[in-house]
């Protein structure tokens, strides 16, 4: 494999190694984990509530499947995105279960309104109305885009816009969408540091929010860039210990549902680890709350940052096999959709 | 003593309803969106648009925040009674009965009412905030800081009691706290608007030990941390009252997470130095959560600032409206608190 080729396998890896291992993790608080596991640095047994909906060790959840879906109408026509193909991705990724039933409320609806389906009225969506859709599903799945347009950031930013405006359709959760789009790409970059993926994160949030402004409603939510800012800050005060690191970026940035959270927290472990692929991925994992989803975002960037040769091959087995994927053969699809890198 | 005792307490309550009525208006949309609709900042008791939250509320129509807080100061005093869980709930079941209040409900109250009614829950709003980390608790636990004028830890206690029905997670109860124990601190003569700050950060670490071993730990970030953040942000651009609203809205957030709107009100605090008019203004332009935030800024600087800082249209306006007389509600608490029955 090309180095490219394997930069792009790196990402899909270490977004599907993250979210699986995330999934045995999310939702308790970084301070049960703590008392339960001690530091989460493995695959770990699902527990009985997990087991119950299918899980075992190395399936991945709705986050790197929705990814994974996604790119597979893209590969077959060998073209970019475009919004036939979003829906076409999003809908295939709803015919499988074993994914579907782990949507968020974003996704639902969307699906729901494709399918010339109504949505339940609640009570709960309309109060929670703008709020609640400013969720990080964009995030989980753009990097996908980055790793389409290796070293273009800026097709990487559109290609996002296009392909999680479909759920997504505001402001800021494309905003934060874009950010984790750009940094991938940028990790395909000659030269490239890990503070330039942090840099490339705020471009991709600060352009994302201003392309989006002109066909998306504008939300109330804090700024995703303003945010990365700050995980970034936090992240590199405390770069010697990584334990640390991650409870001040838990407890200042917080890491659940929301874009506003979610995605700042990756930057913040990216400048904590150094760009390292497994040290952010389980930073994610420890922290708590939507794990799974953290730990897939951010393993599209460290993983496209140091390659797949910083994976174990044993997990790629693992993967490949658990979920019925051929994630080589992905990234050599991928690589030979894919443009040129540009030089810088 | 008894004429300022009086005074600050109306001016809690008025400052928490205006503050709620205000906010009513704005409540879920972006800072930007509301400045340009409103050609500058919203400062008075505005007519709602329609489009936002509300729903057949005119100007000075409080919304769930500062009326789930009346009606359970009001079967208090009917009782003549501290706060105890059954007159917690006996509270809720009476602000149930009133609709146009109601209708604004979020998703931890209503999860937590249907419980107590025997009512199934749709689930759905369980979905949307899967940790129900939610500020619910701080928008009506402000009233136990005027129950207690003085005395923040009696309000930590009380707050606890009056939130655990619907707010039973340690963030939700230590957030709801630190509104709690500013609000009574801002009656203790010689107070500075740190003074109320520190208060606040007591009342988190208060409200986390009472609430350990009666609520289970719950994922989400540190109410502690987040007010740090918010303070600093607020006392660096003090005097750049644009600045100070955006970089805490960006920063910090003002939304329905109790780490987000509980901070950014005494971000807010720190920014205007205490100033009752300028902080509310600056919470209700916040948008986001903004009937919430300015509500609960109301409790605390209402009290310390005293009923004599708000427009003085806004008390007949806000009893009209609301059917509220805040004015006998002021003299009722006064009453309790002189026989030293809270």
């Amino acid at each position: 494999m090309t180095d490219r080729q394997e930069k792009i396998l790196g990402g899909l890896l270490a977004a599907a190694i993250g979210d699986s291992m995330g999934a045995v993790t999310e939702h308790a608080s970084r301070r049960k984990l703590k008392k339960d596991y001690g530091w989460v640095d493995t695959f770990i047994e699902p527990h009985e509530a997990l087991k119950a909906k299918g899980h075992q060790i190395g399936l991945v959840t709705d986050d790197f499947s929705v990814a994974y879906y996604s790119a597979l109408p893209l590969i077959e026509h060998r073209q970019k995105v475009d919004r036939e193909l979003a829906i076409e991705g999003l809908l295939r990724w709803n015919e499988q279960p074993l994914y579907a039933q782990c949507a968020g409320p974003t996704t639902i609806t969307t699906i729901n309104r494709l399918r010339g389906r109504p949505s339940p009225p609640s009570r709960g969506d309309l109060l929670l109305c703008d709020n609640s859709r400013v969720t990080n599903g964009g995030g989980m799945k753009s990097g996908m885009m980055g790793l389409f347009n290796p070293g273009d950031l800026d097709a990487a930013i559109d290609d996002t816009i296009t392909l999680c405006g479909l759920t997504h359709d505001n402001t800021i959760a494309l905003s934060a969408a874009c950010a984790i789009a750009a940094a991938t790409a940028k990790a395909f970059c000659p030269g490239v540091s890990y503070l330039d993926l942090i840099e490339a994160g705020i471009y991709g949030a600060q352009e994302g929010y201003a392309r989006s402004l002109e066909h998306f409603r504008p939300v109330a939510a804090s700024s995703i860039s303003k945010r990365i800012a700050l995980a970034a800050e936090i992240g590199l005060a405390h770069q010697d210990d990584l334990a640390a690191a991650m409870e001040e970026i838990a407890d200042v940035i917080g890491c659940g549902l929301f874009a506003h959270e979610s995605i700042p927290a990756a930057f913040g472990y990216i400048a904590a680890a150094r760009g390292q692929v497994m040290d952010s991925l389980y930073m994610a994992i420890n922290a708590g709350d939507d794990t799974d989803t953290v730990a897939c975002m951010t393993g599209f960037i460290t993983g496209a940052y140091c390659s797949s040769r910083d994976l174990s091959p044993r997990y790629l087995a693992l993967i490949d096999e658990v979920n019925h994927f051929d994630l080589r053969d992905m990234a050599l699809q991928i690589d030979a959709i894919a443009g040129n890198t540009p030089e810088t | 003593m008894h004429n300022e005792l009086y005074a600050r307490l109306h001016g809690a309550l008025l400052a928490a309803a205006a503050g709620d009525a205000m906010g009513t208006v704005s409540e879920g949309f972006a800072p930007e969106f509301l400045r340009s609709r409103y050609g500058g900042y919203i400062r008075d008791l505005l007519e709602p648009t329609g489009d936002g939250l509300t729903i057949n509320a005119h100007a000075g129509m409080v919304s769930d925040d500062f009326s789930v807080a009346y009606y359970t100061a009001q079967v208090l005093l009917e009782h003549r009674s501290r706060i105890t869980t059954a007159l917690a709930v006996e509270g809720l079941r009476r602000w149930w009965q009133h609709p146009e209040y109601t209708c604004y409900c979020g998703p931890s109250t209503k999860r937590g009412i249907l419980k107590l009614l025997g009512e199934a829950d749709d689930g759905d709003p369980a979905r949307l905030s899967p940790t129900l980390a939610t500020n619910g608790g701080g928008m009506k636990a402000g009233m136990m800081g005027l129950f207690h004028p003085g005395d923040p830890e009696k309000a930590v206690e009380d707050a606890i009691t009056m939130c655990l029905p619907t707010h039973s997670n340690p963030i939700s109860l230590s957030a709801a706290c630190a509104i709690a124990a500013a609000a009574a601190r801002a009656f203790c003569p010689n107070t500075g608007y740190l003074d109320l700050i520190s208060a606040g950060l007591c009342g988190i670490s208060q409200g986390l030990e009472q609430s350990a071993g009666r609520t289970s730990e719950i994922a989400g970030s540190s109410v502690a941390r987040r007010l740090e953040l918010a303070v600093e942000l607020g006392l660096r651009y003090q005097g750049d009252f644009e600045q100070a609203l955006f970089q805490i809205g960006d920063t910090v957030g003002a939304g329905l997470y109790a780490y987000e709107a509980i901070p950014a009100a005494f971000g807010i605090l720190a920014a205007c130095k205490g100033r009752l008019m300028d902080s509310l203004v600056m919470a209700v332009n916040m948008g986001s959560d903004a009937d919430s935030t300015a509500c609960m800024l109301g409790y605390v600087l209402g009290a310390w600032n005293g009923d004599a800082e708000l427009p003085p249209h806004f008390s007949d306006l806000i009893d009209s409206q609301n059917g509220f007389d805040l004015k006998a509600m002021a003299a009722g608490i006064c009453a309790v608190v002189k026989e030293g029955i809270c």
